[in-house]
């Protein structure tokens, strides 16, 4: 489980985010979302280790995350950007990059790092694509091939930055079947992303936040019946549908003045 | 995988043990060239070169190789013989390359190669071009006898050809072709030091084909043109950039104003008369109205004249001191 | 259950990843022949013909001092190595730097090092004209000196990749100029500096390969040990970072490393400007883009163009010789462009 304390963070001197105090709890599904520039990448980066934090500290399962080494964190967290070049290489090699925590020297993979590539491979149903280069595939189609290397990297916490973004529709609600088989291996995932029915309908939790600040945190249904989407949005927000075969999903409108 | 690794370990094993056994089999061969030269008993001449180093020469050379083409004729007005000299020899018109005389390459890329197959046991060289330097550290590895020379000025000059003729045995030579010239030219400057009244004003350029350069001294016609009793105004002006400028001429309107080329000798005089020649302050100078803008021959001028040294003084004298020479 | 399943999909796709390992293999041993004969072609051939029984002895330690005996051991062979160090340390060089800023134009060049080396080998022979020994040393000090004041420039700044590269072009012009500068103010240095600018691989000694050699055969087995970071390294600082690998660090060694290799290189090489650049991605046409099998083919490749200029070089006008920086760009040149003419795969980043 990773604890916020405190924590203020930013870039070249620039405070983004300020004073953030918060948990995310083991085995859960996280969404953050948020109006863009409010600092959820910059939540996401610091608390992955990614960027170091201007002040305030992170516990990790009690010790703190930046006493740990690269190696040992990464085996334990892992963190996908939302932008990425498009470097050129063979599916199979990328997921084995997921290895790399546990890779000794010479960085020759065992058996058991080939295991867990195949494993991935296979769980996210993209073995056939195993020696293609990732360049050749569709976006969608690399997106899986990058949470397999996320997979393959054996972590209890996975962030996830706007994994869904750009993806044709049939592709992000395979990308978020996805997520929730993760928590179902026992995973918790915090991800941060613009859809904001898929946040509200697949997370545990929400966090809402607004210029550097979290505004609520709390599950899918608190957050909507707080009035703050609709208030920080803009937007007015209805609840839809809960029946046998559709679960409930969230509709949103404009707000005309 | 595994398999791969090995190979390539191999692979760098082979290198660094064709590395390793290079650098050991060098040292044995130079100690067993050390062993063989502790033999000799008495010296034939021992002398230093332009670079302090002290040169012993067990025996007369008999093979000899140039690696400079004005060297090259001093060793040959010293009465040796060559067996290898560099191409600027053909270039500058120094001698004839007859059936047993070898070129070795450039002055600037002399072939090491060459140069060994022709079994020299003296070498001689220039320090100005770094490339002969490394040669230089061969021969050394090789005790292949070699010398460094410097030479600038006349008396430079008259110091090799005194090495060369004591190497070569003949003194006679040094009398023909240096101290004979030294009297030529002692003559010239004392007939000037008695004879002229006043301090008469020069320039002197040296042209190449993308531009032009005044020389203040660092330069043997410079030097030449001090000695006979001129002022040179680029020495008046000192500017870091040696670049001519127009009004510091016009300012001390020369009275002289000496070229040599650089280069194809055409090319040069053209980029002058479209450069500089067609700016109508230069036309007005003194010199150029009274036809005393003169391109100097290259033989005498720009490249060491060596035994013609004399000859050069006098080209200058003739044409300063008419009045003297004439 | 799940093991299992995957255990018996395992066995299906070994013989897919081996045909890649053959593959390899094929290109790595025939590369291996390659050198081998330009090796021996090297060796036998300069602008004095000499007989093969006249090699073996000479090589052997045989043969008395004839001058046969002498041309190969110090002319020859010295040679020889130079070109395989030279040609090797380049490419290496230019393909970390390709690598570690994600840009497929760079290369010692571009990152300052040849204008360092340049600058402090203009201020050496202008400062001190007597003592050329010195230029190796103040090549070297200056390519190294010119590294890192890109990558501090690249630090203070963010050192994203993009930064890097800027940086390198700002201290390679205002050092270009600085060189510029000492040039005018002390012209006659420019005889001693013509052939270390063009760069060529005549008059080395093996007192002057020595030192560089082992630097770079250091540096060649440091870089391929840690090749698969290389790797790791070209997904993108953020998900390096992800993965464990310390991004900053990283990328550090491997700049060092780079510019040990270029900088040895031309303390006895002069600057040689093309083969850091094109024989990496000659290379990566080849084999790919996985630096574990890339570097010991650009090493391969390397070594080898370098080694076939440079006999051009001294035999096609003997006894003259073109400076092999020349041959270089004539022949890499239009090879590249075959190449990238005739092949499907593209460069790394298009």
């Amino acid at each position: 489980m990773i604890k916020l304390n405190n924590v203020t963070s930013g870039y070249m001197g620039v405070n983004i985010i300020k004073n953030i105090s918060l948990s995310f709890e083991k085995g859960k599904i996280i969404s953050i979302i948020g109006k863009n520039g409010c600092g959820k990448t910059t939540l996401l980066k610091t608390a992955s280790k990614i960027i170091e934090p201007y002040s305030g500290d992170i516990l990790l399962n009690g010790k703190n995350l930046f006493d740990m080494t690269s190696k040992e964190s990464a085996k334990i967290i892992s963190y996908l950007p939302q932008n990425r070049d498009i470097p050129n290489i063979r599916v199979y090699d990328l997921v084995m990059h997921g290895r790399f925590p546990y890779l000794g020297f010479p960085r020759i993979p065992a058996y058991e790092d080939k295991i867990k590539v195949q494993e991935a491979l296979h769980i996210l149903e993209i073995e056939k694509y195993k020696n293609k280069n990732i360049r050749e595939l569709s976006g969608g189609q690399r997106q899986k091939v990058y949470i397999a290397m996320v997979l393959a990297q054996d972590t209890d916490i996975v962030f996830l930055d706007e994994p869904t973004t750009y993806l044709d529709i049939n592709h992000q609600l395979e990308i978020l079947e996805i997520v929730k088989d993760l928590k179902k291996m026992g995973k918790t995932v915090v991800m941060v992303i613009h859809d904001l029915n898929s946040a509200l309908t697949y997370s545990d939790m929400v966090c809402l936040m607004d210029k550097g600040e979290i505004k609520i945190y709390d599950k899918p249904q608190v957050v909507y019946e707080s009035g703050k989407i609709e208030e920080i949005f803009n937007v007015k927000c209805h609840e839809v549908g809960a029946s046998d075969k559709y679960e409930k999903q969230y509709i949103f409108s404009f707000m005309s003045a | 995988m595994i398999s791969k690794k090995k190979n390539l370990f191999l692979i760098l094993t082979l290198i660094l043990m064709l590395i390793t056994a290079a650098c050991s089999k060098e040292t044995n061969n130079v100690e067993a060239i050390n062993i063989d030269n502790q033999d000799a008993e008495e010296n034939y001449y021992i002398f230093s070169d332009a670079l302090g180093t002290e040169v012993v020469l067990e025996r007369k050379p008999e093979r000899v190789v140039s690696l400079l083409g004005s060297y090259s004729e001093t060793w040959a007005l010293a009465g040796g013989s060559l067996a290898g000299v560099t191409d600027d020899v053909q270039k500058e018109g120094r001698m004839e390359i007859t059936n047993d005389i070898q070129i070795v390459g450039t002055v600037k890329e002399p072939n090491l190669e060459g140069i060994l197959s022709l079994n020299p046991d003296f070498v001689i060289l220039t320090p100005d071009v770094d490339n002969q330097v490394k040669i230089a550290e061969t021969l050394k590895q090789l005790n292949i006898n070699h010398a460094f020379f410097k030479v600038e000025e006349f008396e430079d000059y008259l110091n090799m050809l005194n090495i060369c003729t004591d190497i070569t045995g003949r003194k006679d030579l040094y009398e023909e072709n240096g101290l004979k010239i030294k009297k030529d030219i002692d003559d010239i400057l004392y007939k000037v030091e008695g004879a002229k009244k006043e301090e008469l004003k020069v320039l002197f350029v040296r042209a190449f084909s993308s531009g032009a350069k005044a020389k203040k001294d660092d330069n043997m016609t410079c030097t030449m043109l001090d000695n006979l009793g001129t002022v040179n105004i680029a020495a008046q002006h000192p500017s870091l950039l040696e670049d001519i400028s127009i009004e510091e001429i016009i300012e001390e309107d020369p009275d002289f104003i000496f070229v040599t080329t650089m280069g194809d000798e055409q090319k040069a005089i053209d980029a002058l008369k479209t450069g500089i020649g067609t700016n109508p302050a230069w036309n007005s100078l003194s010199a150029v109205e009274n036809d005393r803008y003169i391109i100097l021959p290259k033989e005498l001028f720009h490249y060491k004249p060596n035994a013609k040294w004399g000859e050069s003084y006098r080209y200058l004298a003739e044409i300063i001191y008419p009045e003297i020479f004439n | 259950m799940k093991a299992i399943d995957t255990l018996q999909k395992l066995s299906i796709p070994k013989s897919l990843i081996n045909y890649k390992k053959a593959y390899n293999f094929f290109v790595i041993s025939f590369l291996l022949i390659l050198l081998i004969v330009l090796i021996f072609t090297s060796i036998s051939v300069g602008s004095s013909s000499i007989e093969i029984s006249d090699i073996f002895n000479a090589i052997s330690g045989n043969g008395q001092l004839t001058s046969e005996y002498k041309i190969i051991n110090y002319v020859r062979i010295p040679r020889t190595l130079s070109a395989i160090i030279a040609g090797s340390g380049l490419a290496i060089s230019g393909l970390i730097l390709q690598s570690v800023l994600n840009n497929a134009l760079a290369s010692p060049t571009i990152i300052g090092v040849n204008s360092g080396a340049g600058l402090f080998t203009a201020l050496a022979t202008a400062f001190f004209p007597a003592n050329l020994s010195i230029m190796p040393l103040a090549a070297f000090i200056g390519a190294f000196l010119a590294t890192i004041a890109v990558y501090y420039v690249a630090r203070k700044t963010g050192a994203s990749r993009m930064t890097i590269i800027l940086a390198g072009v700002a201290v390679s012009s205002l050092v270009g100029a600085m060189t510029d500068t000492v040039l005018i103010l002390f012209p006659d240095t420019v005889i001693s500096r013509t052939s270390f600018i063009i760069g060529g691989l005549s008059g080395v000694t093996m007192n002057r390969l020595l030192m560089p050699g082992i630097i770079i055969f250091f540096s060649l087995i440091t870089t391929f040990i840690f090749s698969y970071d290389l790797n790791v390294l070209s997904l993108g600082d953020q998900t390096s970072k992800s993965l464990g690998l310390n991004v900053d660090k990283t990328r550090f060694l491997f700049i060092i490393l780079s510019s040990l290799l270029s900088g040895s290189v031309i303390s006895f090489a002069g600057l040689l400007g093309f083969i850091g650049l094109i024989v990496p991605h000659i290379s990566r046409l080849i084999v790919g883009y996985d630096n574990r099998i890339l570097i010991p083919t650009s090493v391969l490749i390397g070594s080898s163009f370098a080694l076939f200029c440079d006999i051009l070089a001294r035999t096609i006008f003997a006894p003259y010789e073109v400076p092999v920086g020349i041959i270089m760009s004539f022949l890499g040149s239009p090879f590249f462009i075959y190449l990238l003419l005739n092949k499907k795969r593209r460069l790394m980043y298009d």
